[in-house]
């Protein structure tokens, strides 16, 4: 946002002038500290964290631009002990914060000052497996990866794989609704979760979703998944199961620019064919990887396309040709095929460690998730050179192609004067030029702290009203996870918001009153 | 993702000692840390906090406190460093709990150097922090005992006899080894069943080679490893023997230093490294071989722990360069040797200062699969540590027997005729836990015993089934 | 398909019926009126659950309809909620493209904007998923007449809530749908459906062997009959996939005692038509829908038999077996026989953990047995979405009575 400044740092500790001369523990605040002897006394001791030192590694998630120390920390081992910390902090009125892995890219697990942190990392108990009928029941803070590794001798599998799949928690999933590499063809979380139990923040448990593909009433689970803990915390998740496919087809085909591999992506679309997975790496992001994971990618490539079909064999083979050719007509300098699955797992492991790799050619840097009818590509890719070029930064490119989901690493050097505001600039532009183009300013990472402020951009105040009283029919009070998705005034300075026709609207792609 | 608040603060605390010639880091920021060799700000930076390390860390994975992640220990550097966090009992904690198995340096897509950041810090607060009077003596009993052959023989003679006239049983029976101190509790119960030909084994000086000499090799004999696992370094000589190396075993040397270093004992282990460098340089040999993981990844380090002495630094980095662990040395240099046939599955256990701090897992295998017949079975989560981790199931038994018996766990998953490590202490550790009646080898005892045509897994088995029950594995 | 179906419902006396043709028209009829109100599509599915009685006002999306927009690069179409599936699929097929959806009540008119209200889904959800996962953007109006959107015109998206899932299901008890943007599929290059008989533990095998294995049928259905029943599985790929797919799963059928053989284009078509009217039913038959474990099939169409014979009942049981949701349908007999069967029936899929839902009875059942079955561990929270959604409970009053 332009009047947003420099990066948010919501905390005392980043008052100016020199830290305490002899550190000691700070006192935490009364409401957290009756908090934690009322929870040590039913808790077991070990089960609470209060010292300065340990609270404030939970200051922050996987993006530390925003750092929130808690009062304390809790740890519950059950759905009972996450029921108790939620009824503690119903009723003394503090806000609590649940976290999976701290993996999340827009400070959705960023603490409330004051408040406490849930955090699910003991929940990690497989609680059922029905191979039968392809399903799996487990605790918040189980690994993405772990669903699968438990099933993978049967040939089953959890289809949604974000990059941090082998780090962040299904929790944390249902809370972003995540989706990954191969969401284009298995979608989100959303389409793969059965049922869950959850704690509502009047500690009440209530489970929502059942056996059976289809329930009685408004869908709750569907509500809740994607609500970035606002509206409730899983304690145990009913997963779906997918069949492992039979053939798997993964290729990367260089390009010698990264509108000629888009015009390859809309050709594959074209065709019908519905890819497993199509990622785009610009030349830049596959430095990275390189330097990361030595996954064989092109050094001298403007642009790499990962694609990837699966499913029955015939059907696979018979889109891969396809695909193949259309790599080609669209001028495709060079083609590699995966010969077996290490070297399919190679190409994705370099793709996933993109991220967390740019600390490889960067000091420091943004990652930007936003959406955009994968058709503009070439015209978004185009702008945000622009963008970057004014700005004075680079760009580093990776993005989901099939689905349109951009994830333009803005890299800076917070070391130098003016860049860490530069870039911040730059990224939150870039979201918002998602919008503009009729997409969206999140595809994955969830609004969090980071996209509160862009909000607005891409909802009126009425939808935003009316998602609040969804809110509010699961939160009146406001304690759970507050701060998160919609705009505050102290985040995101006092701006009435003057109704802005949406740039659908303005498109004529949508209409309204 | 973004700067960290510029609290400077001048580095207020204590800053200890300065050896005379050491270069202290050019900063005045360094918090709780002196100013010799603090955790480097530019290494901490490296780390994007993306948690990728989490699921690999054993500690996490037991306590599932961010704390105790190697994301969390660099945050606490970073935040000690500026000096927003005291180096109080919390802080030394979390420190102490880590392992140092590395595995969290693998994992890290951002190649955050987390063993040089670690080892930077162990021996900061072995500087600056009191230990508790309780912890000073057990460490200082430890590091009185372990690294001396001469002391822990004797010891090892005792605990031996300790076992075979059934006092261990007595002292179980009567409830007295249940209120022995925790620590101590671990330390019995790790000492191995010795045989008495292995505790007093001596390693010849030179071994010929067989045949025409093609290499010759410095052999660490290690001080554990010596008394312990005499015949590990026996079956490793015959082994380097018969692929034509000329093995010598230089009399004088001593600990290698790596339990001190990982410990953060600093001085102490500069003052082994140089001794050990002095006794090789005499020796003059192409290669120094290790059989023990741990020892081998500390002397690799060499370059870097004495980098400040002019004296040595060249030197410690030219001996460093010779640093082979037996299965990267066989591995380099082929086999010559016939092999006989070894009919087993095998359960490859990585030691973590191998696979972790070294990058060898395809060497030990590749060994392995030489012989015929033998086949290498992969362990599931075999990134995690089992709990040996140097001093750590001494020090931190409680952690450390949960990682071994989830160790175990994994282990028998895969229905192995005999596990394989190349670690003396993975070896101590898994021993501890798992079924007696599957056996346990150093890789090397198994190249040995098919070059000289005996097949040590099914004789074991034979015994082990010919034997009194044995204990069954808790799952 | 019955008469009454086709045909919008004569309205009782006192009930306004409004057309509105826009969004702003709708929110302006809804802000500028009182009372209880009806959201109405193709009327094909207005008696599910709790009955709504005689509304002062119905909002009829019949001219709330067209398609707003279709971008067949990016695979997305939007369409105002009054759009009849049919409509829609027309135009799209002119792209290559379908909204791959094919609930049995398309036929008799079934609108865009209804079927996400009642979730209502065919044979394909085995391979494309429901309505909630096709969905990807919605505008709803609320009671107050207040406009809302969610999602967007990205298939991929997660930012503010989705209120599109809130909707799907609530039967009209939250907010009217006025637009939806879904996304869509290529059409099949080709289809091929098969057919065997099988009774109801063949059927299951099958569909749980079907489903352990790498085939990915597009749709695997099961109705039973006088002599067991017949399953109906159908492939859809590419010319050269279908037909090794055929293979593949005719021999793994046979393997189960299943004699699977291929219907020519026009006999699949009749087939499905057939299989569609009989999850539909008719007005004087009880339809309940079932929706369970997968491996449950044998044991729910088992109850369903033993409930009928014991309240003296002709019943039928249609199933998507792959994805354990069953259609039964009870017919003949008292009123009271039909209270009983379904009494009986809902006790013991609800033991299984299956939910159910009453679609249709005769008005003679309302005495006599309640709607809904016991609430769920939700109800709390649902009376509380409810209150903050339509504080004066004027949407379809009753619908979810005694829930919400």
């Amino acid at each position: 946002m332009e009047d947003r400044g420099t990066v948010t740092v919501l905390t005392p500790t980043d008052q100016p002038g020199p830290a305490p001369e002899t550190p000691t523990h700070l006192s935490p605040p009364t409401a957290g500290a009756a908090l934690a002897d009322q929870l040590r006394a039913q808790l077991a001791p070990d089960r609470i964290i209060t010292d300065l030192t340990r609270l404030r590694t939970y200051e922050c998630d996987g993006i530390t631009g925003y750092r929130v120390v808690p009062a304390l920390v809790a740890l519950p081992e059950s759905t009972d002990e996450v029921a108790l910390v939620v009824a503690a902090c119903a009723r003394a009125g503090v806000p609590y914060v649940a976290r999976g892995a701290g993996t999340g890219l827009s400070g959705g697990a960023l603490p409330v000052a004051d408040g406490v942190v849930i955090s699910l990392a003991r929940m990690r108990r497989v609680l059922d497996v029905d191979l039968v009928n392809q399903r799996m029941t487990v605790e918040p803070g189980v690994t993405n990866s772990d669903i699968t590794k438990a099933v993978a001798a049967h040939d089953l599998y959890f289809a949604p794989d974000p990059s941090s799949q082998t780090v962040c928690t299904i929790g944390g999933n249902i809370a972003e609704n995540s989706g990954g590499a191969h969401c284009m063809k298995y979608g989100f979380t959303t389409n793969h979760v059965h049922a869950m139990t959850l704690v509502l923040p009047d500690a009440s448990v209530v489970t929502v979703g059942g056996d059976g593909a289809e329930q009685v009433g408004p869908d709750l689970r569907g509500a809740v998944i994607g609500s970035e803990g606002t509206l409730a915390i899983a304690t145990s998740v009913t997963v779906r199961l997918l069949r492992k496919p039979e053939a798997v087809r993964t290729l990367v085909a260089d390009f010698a620019s990264a509108e000629a591999a888009g015009e390859a992506v809309s050709g594959i679309i074209a065709a019908g064919i519905i890819p497993a997975a199509v990622e785009m790496l610009d030349a830049l992001a596959i430095e990275a990887c390189e330097a990361a994971v030595h996954a064989g990618y092109s050094l001298d490539t403007a642009a790499a396309l990962v694609v990837e079909l699966d499913g029955p064999t015939a059907e696979c083979d018979e889109g891969f040709a396809r695909v193949e050719e259309i790599c080609l007509e669209a001028g495709a300098t060079h083609l590699r095929f995966a010969a077996d699955p290490d070297e399919r797992m190679l190409i994705w492991k370099g793709r996933k460690a993109a991220f967390a790799a740019m600390g490889r050619i960067s000091p420091d840097y943004f990652v930007q998730d936003g959406v955009i009818p994968r058709t503009r590509l070439g015209e978004v890719l185009a702008r945000m050179q622009v963008m970057a070029d004014d700005a004075g930064l680079r760009v580093a490119n990776v993005f989901h192609a099939g689905d349109g989901n951009l994830h333009p690493l803005v890299l800076y050097d917070a070391a130098v004067p003016g860049e860490s505001e530069r870039g911040e600039h730059l990224s939150t532009a870039i979201a918002e030029l998602c919008v503009e183009m009729g997409g969206s300013i999140t595809g994955e990472h969830g609004v969090g702290t980071d996209k509160a402020c862009s909000m607005p951009k891409m909802f009126s105040e009425d939808d935003l009203a009316v998602m609040k009283r969804l809110r509010a029919a699961f939160d009146p009070d406001g304690i759970s996870n507050p701060g998160k998705i919609f705009p505050t005034p102290r985040l995101c300075g006092e701006r009435p918001g003057p109704y802005r026709v949406h740039p659908l609207e303005a498109a004529g792609l949508i209409e309204r009153m | 993702m973004t700067a960290a608040p510029d609290a400077a603060t001048e580095g207020g605390h204590d800053s200890g000692p300065v050896t005379a010639g050491m270069q202290a880091e050019q900063l005045t920021t360094t918090g709780v840390f002196d100013v010799l060799h603090p955790p480097s700000g530019e290494l901490i930076d490296d780390c994007v906090h993306c948690g990728f390390c989490l699921p690999t860390c054993p500690t996490y994975l037991l306590e599932g406190n961010e704390t105790n992640s190697p994301r969390g220990r660099i945050y606490l550097m970073k935040m000690g460093k500026a000096g927003e966090v005291p180096m109080d009992e919390e802080f030394v904690g979390n420190f102490d709990a880590c392992l140092g198995c590395m595995a969290c340096v693998t994992s890290c897509p951002s190649g955050v150097k987390y063993d040089q950041l670690i080892e930077a810090v162990r021996p900061q607060i072995e500087r600056n922090w009191e230990r508790t009077r309780a912890d000073r003596l057990f460490r200082t009993m430890i590091f009185s005992l372990f690294p001396y052959p001469a002391r822990l023989r004797p010891a090892a003679f005792f605990g031996t006899l300790y076992q075979r006239l059934g006092l261990r049983r007595l002292l179980a029976a009567t409830g007295l080894l249940a209120r022995l101190p925790a620590r101590l509790r671990a330390m019995e119960a790790l000492l191995p069943q010795l045989s008495l030909s292995s505790v007093v084994a001596r390693q010849p000086v030179f071994t010929p080679a067989v045949g025409t000499s093609r290499h010759r090799v410095g052999l660490l004999s290690g001080c554990v490893q010596r008394v312990f696992f005499g015949d590990v370094n026996a079956a490793a000589t015959r082994v380097l023997a018969a692929e034509g190396c000329d093995v010598v075993a230089p009399k004088g040397q001593q600990c290698c230093g790596a339990l001190s270093s990982h410990a953060g004992r600093e001085e102490e282990a500069i003052a082994r490294a140089r001794r050990l460098i002095d006794v090789f340089e005499a020796a003059d040999v192409q290669t120094v071989v290790v059989n023990v993981a741990g020892c081998g990844s500390s002397m690799k380090e060499y370059a870097i722990l004495l980098r400040d002495d002019p004296a040595y630094a060249e030197r410690a980095a030219a001996f460093s360069a010779k640093v082979r662990d037996v299965s990267e040395l066989l591995a380099e240099i082929g086999p010559v040797a016939t092999r006989h046939p070894i009919p087993a599955k095998v359960a490859y256990h990585d030691a973590c200062h191998l696979a972790h701090a070294q990058g060898i897992r395809a060497q030990p295998r590749a060994v392995l699969r030489g012989i015929p017949q033998l086949s290498v079975l992969d362990i599931p989560e075999a990134e995690i540590c089992c709990g040996s981790a140097g001093i750590y199931n001494l020090v931190q038994p409680e952690p450390a027997e949960r990682l071994g018996r989830r160790k175990v766990e994994q282990i028998v998953t895969t229905l192995p005729d005999a596990v394989v490590t190349s670690n003396a202490g993975c070896l101590l550790q898994i021993r501890r836990y798992l079924d007696a009646g599957v056996p346990l080898f150093h890789p090397i005892q198994l190249v040995d015993a098919s070059i000289r045509g005996v097949d040590p897994i099914s004789s074991s088995r034979a015994v082990a089934t010919s034997s009194a029950p044995t204990a069954s594995i808790p799952t | 398909m019955t008469e009454s179906l086709t045909q919008p419902r004569p309205e009782t006396a006192g009930t306004g019926v409004v057309r509105p043709t826009t969004v702003a028209e709708a929110a302006q009829v809804l802000s500028g009126s009182t009372g209880s109100v009806l959201f109405r599509g193709g009327a094909t599915q207005l008696d599910w659950a709790g009955r709504v009685p005689d509304p002062d006002l119905v909002v009829d999306t019949t001219d709330l309809s067209g398609v707003l927009t279709h971008n067949p690069g990016d695979m997305t179409a939007s369409v105002r909620a009054g759009t009849t599936l049919i409509a829609l699929q027309d135009q799209l097929a002119g792209a290559g493209q379908w909204l791959a959806l094919d609930p049995p009540t398309a036929s008799a008119g079934a609108t865009v904007g209804g079927l996400l209200a009642t979730g209502d889904s065919g044979p394909s959800r085995l391979r494309y998923g429901g309505i909630r996962d096709l969905v990807i953007g919605v505008t709803i109006v609320l009671a107050d007449g207040t406009v809302a959107r969610s999602g967007g015109h990205v298939i991929k998206n997660v930012a503010g809530y989705d209120l599109a899932k809130l909707v799907h299901g609530s039967l009209g008890s939250l907010a009217l749908v006025a637009e939806v943007v879904v996304r869509l599929h290529p059409l099949p290059e080709r289809s091929v459906t098969f057919t065997g008989d099988a009774d109801a533990a063949q059927a299951t095998a099958a569909a749980l062997a079907l489903a352990a294995s790498p085939l990915e049928p597009a749709a695997v259905e099961w109705a039973s009959a006088a002599d067991a029943g017949r399953l109906l599985v159908r492939v859809d790929g590419t010319e050269a996939s279908v037909d090794a797919a055929g293979r593949s799963l005719t021999e793994l059928l046979a393997g189960l005692g299943v004699t699977l053989t291929a219907l020519s284009a026009p006999d699949a078509t009749s087939a499905w038509q057939a299989h569609a009217a009989a999850v539909v039913g008719s007005d004087d038959e009880t339809v309940v829908r079932v929706a369970g474990l997968p491996s449950d099939l044998a044991d729910l169409a088992g109850s369903a038999q033993d409930a009928a014979r014991v309240a003296d009942l002709r019943v039928v049981v249609v199933s998507s077996a792959a994805l354990g949701m069953h259609t039964v349908r009870l017919s003949g007999g008292s009123p009271t026989g039909h209270a009983q069967a379904l009494t009986q029936l809902r006790g013991r899929a609800l033991e299984r953990g299956a939910s159910v839902l009453l679609r249709r009875r005769s008005p003679e059942l309302d005495g006599l047995v309640e709607a809904l079955g016991p609430p769920p561990s939700s109800a709390d929270l649902l009376r509380r979405i409810k209150a903050e959604f339509d504080p004066t409970g004027r949407c379809a009053p009753g619908r979810f009575s005694p829930w919400f």
